[in-house]
């Protein structure tokens, strides 16, 4: 019996390459080879300086590292799983985050210096000493970090065509960004040494996490795909005002983020109570900004909810879905139960399968959305391709159901 | 399969042209618009005696910033000297009388005695390089990498030291932030090597 179903079942059930998720190698794409070479160049400034900082104390720029991976590595995969419906191409979002690591903070790290001398000498060393942080690296930084996601479009103009898909990219970047920034932070300003280094990971990553950096970008990568991605449904002056109007206040969060204006820090030397009173006086200037991008983030996620339900219900009427499918598909629990019960019933072969139809009905929806055509060859070849996974993971199912 | 069609040609080269502009503008613009203000500064006096018995030669775009006084050691003594500053690059010079050394004793002795109780974190060059000034001394070069409470960034420093005939001893600190100093170097080397002492 189950040699007779093996025989039925397609040889090997290949996903069709259809070209609508694109990687960063475009190498016709001028973009491309301009991203690569400053990448390159900024990668030298970096690295010499992280060379500086090897020689200046193995240890704590060891341990720097490694409490950074500690903090990047679940970052990473929250802001890419953010994404409920449709991934980013992995390729593009690790060249997101290397141009927040490399490209960004090396520009920034001259950008800062010039702008900052500036400052010095047209207000006084006094004035500098106490603003230049505020006045200049918020600026400077914002707009080093938005250039990757402009990037990102500029090479891949397709794979920005949501505002989470923006958010993704920024946040990708502003975590790369981050990280280098921090392994500075606590080798060269917080000494290097053991203590110096975990000070340093409490004051910026456990008091200061969930603020930064990843925001302030993740909110400009929103600023840049609604510029991008509105452009046949708003004004061209509402999208540029609202795009405009996100990086400003990305600006402005930052700058009083880095400005001696509501800083209730505790005075130095740091004793007892004072340390917990730090992620107090970080969240004073930290929380409203996070309020309002998980906000953001939330309205970006219901109108992609509300995009996938419209292409998809068109597909009711189509082989590739069915109606049960469509409501399991609708949410991310759904999705997880289905799976559950799926695995319950056929094991993780019939699971694994389930899983991989959810992720073309997906593409299906995808494709649903760029194409006006009914019947369209990529349309009747996806859905084509999801009715036979079905078939498959039924397949599976009830193998398992007559197996001994 | 039917593919979108590729931009336009003109628009895969016009955004990067604005990249560009913006990367030249947010890099670089700083140093520009920073230079017509350095220029504005009076020009630093050719040969001017700044301490007893020593005289530099500022490389233009220098300014002497002011006296500074540094603590020595455990015992309260004061060192007084001289700040120079250009941008981001920094010269003190300091000079004591008397001075029985040799120029990598009083390099030694100013890491020792000023720059490490100062700092939160230091690292010096072990090995001196050896140098003569325009006027004949004999001098010692030597790098350091700290960081200092109160300053955002470390500091890489370059250290000159010399020791005149007659016991007069300068040393010459040149310093910036972490990846500046190079910027900065020829100017203080300019000004080491031009120094008349005694």
């Amino acid at each position: 019996m189950a040699d007779e179903r093996g025989a039925e079942a397609p040889a090997v059930l290949h996903r069709p390459h259809w070209g609508y998720q694109t990687s960063l190698f475009q190498w016709r794409q001028p973009a491309f080879w301009l991203f690569l070479v400053l990448l390159a160049g900024c990668s030298v400034l970096i690295v010499l300086e992280q060379a500086a900082f090897l020689s200046f104390s193995p240890g704590g720029f060891a341990l720097s590292w490694l409490l950074m991976l500690v903090y990047g590595l679940p970052a990473f995969f929250l802001v890419y799983l953010l994404d409920l419906y449709e991934r980013e191409p992995l390729s593009l979002v690790i060249a997101a985050l290397l141009w927040g690591a490399l490209g960004a903070t090396a520009l920034a790290m001259l950008g800062n210096t010039g702008w900052g001398l500036v400052v010095q000498q047209t207000f006084g060393p006094e004035f500098a000493s106490r603003w230049v942080a505020a006045l200049t690296a918020p600026w400077v930084e914002e707009v080093t970090k938005a250039l990757g996601v402009v990037f990102i479009y500029l090479i891949a103009r397709r794979e920005i065509d949501g505002l989470m898909d923006g958010f993704v990219y920024g946040a990708m970047v502003g975590l790369g960004f981050t990280i280098v920034e921090d392994v500075f932070y606590f080798v060269g300003v917080f000494g290097g040494d053991i203590g110096g280094v975990l000070t340093g990971f409490y004051l910026r990553v456990v008091a200061s996490g969930l603020y930064g950096h990843v925001l302030y970008t993740g909110l400009v990568g929103i600023g840049i795909a609604y510029v991008v991605t509105r452009k046949d449904r708003v004004p061209e002056s509402r999208r540029w005002g609202i795009g405009v109007g996100l990086f400003l206040m990305a600006v402005a969060a930052h700058s009083l983020w880095n400005s001696p204006v509501l800083d209730v820090f505790p005075e130095e030397p740091w004793e007892g109570i004072d340390w917990l009173m730090i992620p107090v006086a970080t969240a004073v200037k930290g929380v409203p900004l996070l309020v309002f991008v998980v906000m953001m983030v939330r309205l970006a996620h219901r109108r992609e909810h509300r995009w996938l339900e419209r292409a998809l219900v068109t597909e009711l009427d189509h082989e590739g879905l069915t109606r049960e499918e469509l409501d399991a598909l609708m949410e991310p629990k759904a999705r997880r139960q289905a799976r559950r019960a799926a695995r319950g019933r056929g094991g993780p072969a019939a699971e694994q399968t389930l899983r991989k139809l959810q992720r073309e009905q997906i593409n299906l929806a995808m494709i649903r959305t760029r194409i006006p055509e009914d019947d369209h060859p990529d349309l009747v070849k996806q859905r084509a391709y999801c009715a036979r996974l079905r078939d498959d993971f039924q397949r599976k199912v009830e193998l398992r159901s007559v197996a001994p | 399969m039917d593919r979108p069609p590729p931009p336009h040609p003109e628009r895969r080269w016009t955004p990067l042209l604005g990249v560009l502009v913006v990367v030249a503008f947010v890099t670089f613009g700083g140093y520009v618009v920073a230079g017509p203000v350095t220029e504005r500064a009076p020009p630093g006096p050719r040969s001017t005696e700044v301490l007893p018995g020593v005289a530099v030669t500022l490389p233009t775009g220098w300014a002497n910033v002011g006296l500074l006084e540094v603590p020595v050691g455990d015992a309260g003594d004061i060192l007084t000297g001289v700040r120079f500053n250009r941008g981001t690059g920094n010269v003190d010079v300091f000079s004591l009388t008397g001075f029985t050394g040799t120029p990598e004793e009083l390099s030694l002795g100013y890491v020792l005695e000023v720059l490490q109780p100062a700092a939160s974190r230091m690292q010096h060059s072990g090995d001196l390089d050896t140098f003569i000034t325009n006027q004949g001394i004999r001098g010692a070069r030597g790098f350091y990498l700290g960081t200092f409470p109160g300053v955002a960034s470390p500091i890489e420093g370059e250290l000159a030291t010399v020791v005149a005939p007659d016991g007069i001893a300068v040393v010459l600190d040149g310093w910036a932030g972490t990846g500046q100093l190079v910027r900065w170097v020829e100017d203080i080397r300019e000004i080491v090597r031009t120094m008349v002492v005694g």
